[in-house]
């Protein structure tokens, strides 16, 4: 996934201002920032859900080119939020997923999906009567139920996640990141917004830092999350400690509190 | 069972109720020959079906009286009525799926309205087009018109009461009431300037009735709606797509735009053509999905066409009892169905004011 100069315009105000990307597949690919940075503009304009100049290119294919139909076949989508209009059944929202993607005559997907996510017992239940956590973990299974296998034809299945863990327990945090990591390391590509910048160090291979519609900082996390890039995108002071033997870094907000 | 299980928060349903909604359509289709057969056997002349067919089968000549009843009344009203009672069902699941939500329909948000000041232009103006127009028109000028006003009052009330791909209810309903208030008035001017002829036109169409029904009438609507319902269930999966939203139904490969220019398309001559021939006849596009939600669930690509196979058993139902109810004469058929779609629309009003807070 190569975008390069993209700008958008929302309303009269334009919100990123000709920033470039990349991601990997066989990677995790994470977008963290401030709130009102523009990650979740980044990740609509890069699904085509809205207008942006600029080129943007997956799997080698300009995204402006190709029909809905096209994109689903190799990339799914989860918004920061989503609502059902209708009393469908969470597996008949998985449904919806498994059939918009290239393995829709393959059966079983969408149960096997619901296991991934801890949600076997959920299929017959109305996805509104679900808790928020829940709700979030039926859509991560939609996703995943459309683009099921990492890599289809030699060539990279992509899915772009917007705050993907952000009502979900911390039991299930490590289940969502965990089987994003499966994927990735199946050859598939994983494009995250995330908050937790914690986890973010965890299981991210690569970071894209976001502020006022620009990219402040990219690289590994190592690279990213330090304390003063940190602490300049975030305007507070912050301090990364990073522990001896793993050198994954990490955020207390003890040890922030107050700080500066 | 384990305790957990009893426990278990949730209605458990049928594993795929698509399937179930399948197995329904052919009930639905049985259930709707049943009550045309009965239909076509009852009414005020007392002419019974069953002699006539045996006569016919044994090569009988049929009396003047029994084909004039059977062949030029009740017949083209039992086609009339179930190709309204289609057209008025499936405009209404394509509403509420194209609104993402179970209260829109062509009657209650003002299309039906839009498309009788379409019928009421044509009945009073239409003589003013030029000869050559109204004689290549013939009897579809006012299904026309009637298409062409509920179409443009879809896009507009789609315009006013939906902004992101969401649509508010108090918008919709509030706007779809300005909008029949509009066309009250306009209509109002109309039928102030009708003559004595037009009036008894304009009268006998307003009351929402299938009395009128001639074979011309018929096929007047018929190619409309037959048309309107071959091309609903296509858009069964971009609905279903919709109802997660516009932005999750393009992440799933749907044409968003097309989709929901098709579906006002088909709303607005369906609406169109049944309204033309049969006035405003309401609550068939609410009570007729919500039954078949709550029986099978939201799925749009069994919803629509059950829809139309119980919609037109629905409506050739209210129009047996309008016609037996206060016999020998007749109840406009608007006021059985409004008896039995009100109570509904109000309840669903009233659970989703509880569960979702409207
Ligand atoms: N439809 C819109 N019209 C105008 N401005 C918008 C619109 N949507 C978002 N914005 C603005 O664009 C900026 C970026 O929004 P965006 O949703 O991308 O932020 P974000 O980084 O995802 O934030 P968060 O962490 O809160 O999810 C914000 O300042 C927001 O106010
Ligand atoms: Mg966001």
């Amino acid at each position: 996934m190569i975008g390069k100069e993209i700008h958008v315009t929302l309303g009269r105000r334009e919100i990123l201002h000709g920033l470039d990307f990349a991601a990997q597949d066989g990677r995790i690919t994470a977008i963290v920032g401030p709130n009102g940075s523009g990650k979740s503009t980044l990740l609509k304009a890069m699904t085509g859900e809205i207008a942006a100049t600029g080129q943007m290119e997956l799997n080698g294919r300009d995204i402006a080119r190709m029909q809905p139909w096209e994109l689903a076949s190799v990339r799914a989508v989860q918004s920061q939020s989503t609502t059902v209009a209708f009393p469908f059944t969470v597996l008949e929202v998985v449904r919806l997923g498994h059939s918009a993607g290239p393995w829709a005559s393959e059966p079983g997907i969408p149960e096997a999906a619901l296991a991934r996510l801890g949600l076997e017992g959920y299929a017959q239940r109305f996805y509104h009567e679900l808790s928020g956590g829940e709700q979030q973990r039926t859509q991560l299974a939609r996703v995943l139920a459309q683009v099921w296998h990492p890599v289809q034809d030699d060539t990279p299945s992509w899915v772009f996640l917007d705050e993907p863990v952000s009502s979900l327990d911390i039991g299930h945090q490590f289940v969502v990141m965990d089987l994003l990591a499966d994927y990735a390391a199946r050859g598939g590509g994983v494009i995250t917004v995330m908050h937790d910048l914690n986890l973010t160090a965890i299981y991210a291979d690569h970071v894209v830092l976001m502020k006022d519609g620009q990219v402040l900082a990219r690289g590994t996390p190592a690279q990213v999350l330090t304390d003063a890039t940190l602490s300049q995108a975030y305007d507070h002071p912050l301090r990364v400690n990073r522990p001896a033997p793993s050198g994954v870094p990490y955020l207390l907000p003890q040890a922030c509190r107050g700080a500066g | 069972m384990s305790i957990a299980e009893g426990l278990a928060p949730g209605r458990v349903r049928p594993v795929d109720r698509v399937q179930t909604a399948r197995r329904l359509t052919v009930v639905l289709a049985l259930l709707l020959v049943v009550v045309s057969v009965i239909s076509l056997s009852s009414g005020a002349t007392g002419t019974a079906l069953w002699p006539v067919i045996r006569a016919l089968a044994t090569g009988q000549e049929l009396s003047a009286l029994d084909r004039i009843v059977l062949v030029d009344i009740r017949l083209p009203r039992l086609i009339l009525g179930v190709l309204v009672g289609a057209a008025l069902a499936v405009s209404g699941a394509l509403m509420q799926g194209l609104f993402r939500n179970p209260l829109a329909d062509p009657g209650i948000v003002g299309v039906s309205a839009g498309a009788g000041l379409g019928a009421i232009l044509a009945i009073v103006l239409g003589g003013l087009l030029p000869l050559a127009l109204q004689e290549a028109l013939g009897s579809y000028i006012i299904s026309i018109a009637a298409f062409v006003g509920g179409w443009v009052s879809t896009v507009l009330l789609y315009r006013v009461a939906t902004h992101g791909g969401r649509t508010s209810v108090a918008t919709m309903l509030l706007a779809g009431i300005a909008l029949a208030a509009l066309v009250g008035a306009f209509s109002g001017v109309l039928v102030y300037m009708a003559d004595d002829a037009q009036l008894r036109d304009l009268t006998f169409w307003g009351m929402g009735s299938l009395a009128g029904a001639t074979w011309t009438k018929v096929l007047a609507a018929a190619p409309i709606i037959l048309l309107a319902l071959a091309v609903a269930p296509s858009l069964g999966r971009g609905l279903n797509g919709l109802a997660l939203g516009e932005a999750t139904a393009m992440h799933l490969g749907i044409s968003v735009q097309r989709v929901k220019r098709l579906a006002i398309l088909v709303v607005a001559a369906a609406t169109g053509a049944a309204v033309a021939v049969s006035g405003g006849i309401g609550f068939i596009g609410i009570v007729v999905p919500h039954l078949l939600r709550l029986a099978t669930g939201p799925d749009h690509r069994a919803l629509l066409p059950n829809a139309a196979l119980l919609g037109a058993t629905l409506l050739v139902g209210a129009d047996m009892i309008s016609r037996s109810i206060v016999a020998p004469a007749e109840l406009p058929i608007g006021i059985v169905t409004a008896v039995i779609g009100a109570p509904v629309f109000l309840a669903i009003l009233l659970r989703r004011r509880t569960t979702l807070g409207l």
